[in-house]
């Protein structure tokens, strides 16, 4: 007999369809599947002492979990949120802490849930970290939490906590003494849903911090407990799709400059309909008003234009940002922001669930994106997986802005993926990635169920460092090993608004090319990224650094130090007139 | 009884009384004759049974196309018969890839070209599983097997012509140009390869270069609908919005569930401030969306997305 195997054998130009042609990256229908506890396939191509991170986790005491509640068997939806950190300076001590979340548990059946102590580890130098969450100085926290958002919203210079969770959030005000007290009721923040980011940022341009939060879907344990999810043939359980139950509606607080916050939701036109699980606030559009983007799980990410009267104008399916190319919504999570491309101005890349590529948004300018992810080239490599933490950071000190992304499936037993996953790396070429995670040292050998993840330089050397979060299993600290030769660090100070300036842009000039750092608010997954920028500097040339505030005005610095923080205060550079 | 001298012979006549046939050597001749039948009737049955089989086997593949799944089980019980059946095991192969079992179907690919190693439709299947499994590399070098086995020219233009499609895929820009070269040496330069290149070059942010490409493609194809629609994207690239929204919208003409189509185009009306006209194709791209296979699926509705693609 002949051979009846016809796959498509038939003449391919006549079953060619465009949707075919497009869908050549990343549209396999399966993925290959990997025992959990191997390590990923990936071969490292350098030795431990030149790759780009090394994992000091160990040697760094930071020993903690983020608790999930999976132990009691419940594989509800809430557990597969996840946990972020925050990478803040409480004590002013120039070194950064780490505030993790600490999730919660849920009772067998899901009866009950309660909180985990969230986790502040006090970086005492040299990468060693203690654990001063037992010792008082941090409230309890007693809902099940998620995510941590610095913000500075009574303006005193000291950088106040906000954790987010099913059940409500916790405003955590620094007291300065390096102590944290919970003002939430004083602060009108009493609410009850299941919020997952946050980002504090000045949207009516009155001086203060307000607060965009958003939460997830409407969820109570009775309506997962009662049904079954996952494989039903074989009996084996797995959480809900979010899809199951409704979208959540995000909220927005004003605050009104007496430490009280009130709610603007519908004056603002805040959308309901999103189960929202990123956010980030900066200033997309160089129009000196505060923009809020928020990725959205299976559904349509929504993109907010500020401006001098509210409502908000919400144009993400316009602006080219709510879908992925072809106009599918997609099941989106952590957000980064920076200019990739070097044209200054800030682009939007979001990590989504599996069988999705990531999504990199390019800024055409106009209130206009573009989806870039194929032509930069990230496409396919994460494709399999779920991603959550993701950012930008020169990771290598050539002042372009390389990228990472942290993995991991929400299904234990019934994704197209292993629950744990790798984690990559990507080096940006002039705008084009190179996936550069076989360099990345041990961690991105393993595979892992990572979550929020933050940059930073933990210990001032000018190379950026990475914590991660993964479900109940400890958090993982990177030192990252490639700072530039000559570099230096700046940090800003606003005054007359906030103090933390969100909206505000720094740049200067490396090898005769301009770069640009954007101050945004709530990027990553549930986590805070260090707010401070590190540039490159060339060898023999003192290039100034040039601020344009969240005011519009536009500052030169010059004289700054090589090799630490430079501490840039609004009103102390020389003014340069408008800003272009 | 006299005899009839012309009816014998001498030796008949020689012959002894004892030597005439005798009751029992009857027997053996029929006992012969019915082993006879008997062989005969097996050989017939066996006959029969094949065709029956062959039959059977006719009907089943058609039954592969349209429901794997019960295919799959008559042919697992026939391959329980006939394990060494290469056209059962075939049909078996075709069944799980046909139900997205690819993990199992791998194993039957590869058992089909450990069996016929010069097969190029082995190689072929092969390579379609891996594709299938995300493992490009491999799935890259069976379906390169597969085309240098292929006898006959067309074939090796239309696996060549996918071979082309995985490079692009992995985003091994050299070796595609390379297959692009190779295609058109054994006279594979149509449309679909051109396409492809213009797809690649588009990948590599050469956005002229592909607009000159599909130009080429369009001035030998101006009905390509994939030529118009990936020539509108490359405008969008470029920022060329007004000639973006003309390709686009022709496109929309040709095929208005594209919904891929009227998203581009409502960026394209978008940023050529033509805003109510890009509201009303982002809306009918939204449904369309709504309505499409694999949004139904994602949401876990499953049986809608059944019903609608029954």
């Amino acid at each position: 007999m002949r051979s009846r195997f016809t796959l498509s054998l038939v003449p391919v130009g006549r079953t060619l369809a465009w949707a075919t042609l497009l869908c050549l990256p990343g549209c396999q229908q399966s993925v290959p599947v990997q025992n959990e506890g191997e390590p990923s396939a990936r071969q490292q191509t350098t030795s431990t002492n030149h790759a780009l991170f090394v994992d000091i986790t160990k040697s760094s005491q930071v020993n903690v979990n983020y608790k999930s509640g999976h132990s009691d068997n419940n594989y509800a939806l809430l557990e597969t949120v996840g946990g972020g950190v925050a990478l803040v300076d409480f004590d002013h001590d120039g070194l950064l802490d780490l505030f993790f979340a600490g999730g919660g548990r849920l009772a067998r059946e899901m009866s009950a849930i309660r909180g985990e102590r969230c986790k502040l580890f006090r970086n005492v130098a040299d990468l060693k970290f203690h654990d001063v969450s037992s010792t008082g100085f941090v409230p309890e926290t007693a809902f099940y939490s998620h995510g941590v958002t610095g913000m500075d919203y009574n303006a005193d210079g000291w950088t106040d906590l906000l954790v987010t969770g099913y059940g409500g959030v916790q405003l955590l005000q620094n007291q300065g003494d390096g102590s944290f007290l919970d003002v939430t009721r004083d602060a009108g923040l009493e609410v009850f849903g299941w919020f997952t980011a946050a980002a504090a940022a000045d949207l009516d341009r009155d001086g203060n911090a307000d607060l965009f939060l958003s939460q997830y879907c409407d969820w109570k344990p009775e309506f997962e407990s009662g049904r079954f999810c996952g494989d039903a043939k074989q009996g084996i359980r797995d959480s809900c799709p979010p899809q199951d139950f409704d979208p959540a509606p995000d909220l927005l607080f004003r605050n009104s400059a007496n430490g009280q916050f009130e709610s603007v939701t519908e004056a603002a036109n805040v959308r309901a309909d999103g189960r929202g699980l990123g956010v980030v606030a900066g200033d997309f559009n160089g129009d000196d008003w505060i923009d809020v983007f928020v990725a959205n799980d299976a559904g349509n990410n929504h993109l907010y234009w500020g401006g001098d009267s509210w409502p908000l104008r919400e144009a993400g399916l316009a602006g080219g940002v709510a879908t992925n190319e072809y106009g599918l919504p997609e099941g989106s999570m952590g957000i980064a922001v920076a200019d990739y491309d070097g044209d200054l101005d800030p682009d939007l890349f979001v990590t989504n669930f599996e069988l999705e590529n990531n999504s990199l948004y390019r800024n055409d300018g106009n209130d206009f994106f573009q989806h870039m992810t194929a032509v930069a080239g990230l496409s396919g490599d994460c494709f399999s997986f779920t991603g959550f933490g993701a950012g930008f950071g020169d990771m290598d000190g050539d002042g372009w802005e390389d990228l990472f992304v942290v993995n991991g499936s929400v299904y234990h037993h019934t994704g197209q993926s292993p629950y744990r996953q790798p984690a990559y790396l990507f080096k940006n070429n002039q705008g084009r990635f190179q996936d550069v995670s076989a360099s990345g040292g041990s961690f991105f050998e393993m595979r892992h169920p990572a979550r929020g993840a933050a940059l930073g330089d933990l210990n001032n050397d000018g190379a950026l460092d990475l914590v991660i979060v993964r479900q109940n299993e400890p958090a993982v600290v990177l030192r990252g090993t490639q700072a530039p030769k000559r570099w230096l660090s700046i940090e800003l100070r606003g005054v007359g608004g906030d103090p933390r300036a969100v909206g505000a842009v720094v740049s200067t000039v490396y090898q005769g090319r301009q770069l640009a750092r954007w101050v945004v608010s709530g990027q990553g997954y549930l986590s805070q990224f260090d707010t401070r920028f590190v540039f490159p500097r060339d060898a023999d040339v003192d290039e100034p650094v040039f601020v344009r505030w969240p005011s519009g005005t536009m500052e030169r610095f010059n004289r700054l130090r090589d090799g630490r923080t430079n501490l840039l205060v609004e009103g102390e550079g020389v003014e340069t007139g408008p800003a272009s | 009884m006299k005899r009839d001298p012309r009816r014998s012979s001498p030796v008949q006549a020689k012959r002894p009384e004892s030597a005439a046939p005798k009751p029992g050597s009857r027997r053996l001749v029929l006992l012969g004759c019915m082993l006879l039948a008997v062989v005969v009737g097996f050989a017939w049955l066996r006959q029969y049974s094949n065709q029956q089989r062959q039959a059977t086997l006719e009907q089943l593949s058609a039954l592969v196309a349209q429901q794997p799944d019960q295919a799959e089980e008559t042919l697992r019980a026939m391959l329980n018969e006939t394990p060494d059946s290469a056209e059962v095991r075939q049909l078996v192969f075709q069944c799980l890839y046909g139900q997205g079992k690819y993990e199992e179907a791998a194993e039957f690919a590869v058992d089909w070209v450990n069996r016929s190693g010069e097969s190029y439709e082995a190689h072929y299947a092969l390579a379609k599983t891996r594709h299938a499994l995300a493992q490009l590399p491999a799935a890259t070098e069976s379906m390169r097997t597969a085309m240098h086995l292929s006898p006959k020219t067309d074939a090796r233009q239309e696996i060549g012509v996918e071979l082309l499609g995985m490079l692009i895929e992995a985003e091994d820009t050299s070796a595609a140009r390379t297959q692009f070269d190779y295609l058109r040496s054994i006279g594979a330069d149509g449309q679909v390869p051109k396409l492809q290149l213009a797809y690649l070059l588009r990948l590599e942010g050469r956005f002229e270069d592909a607009r000159r490409l599909l130009g080429e493609v369009l001035d030998a194809s101006p009905d390509s609908v994939a030529a118009k629609m990936l020539l509108g994207v490359v405008h969008l690239d470029l920022g060329e919005y007004d000639l973006a929204a003309k390709q686009l919208a022709e496109v929309v003409a040709d095929q208005p569930e594209n919904k891929e189509a009227h998203f581009k185009l409502a960026l394209a009306l978008g940023r050529l401030g033509r805003t109510s006209e890009a509201a009303r194709h982002f809306a009918i791209n939204q449904r369309l969306v709504q309505a499409s296979q694999a949004v139904l699926e994602r949401r876990g509705d499953k049986e809608e997305a059944v019903r609608r693609e029954e």
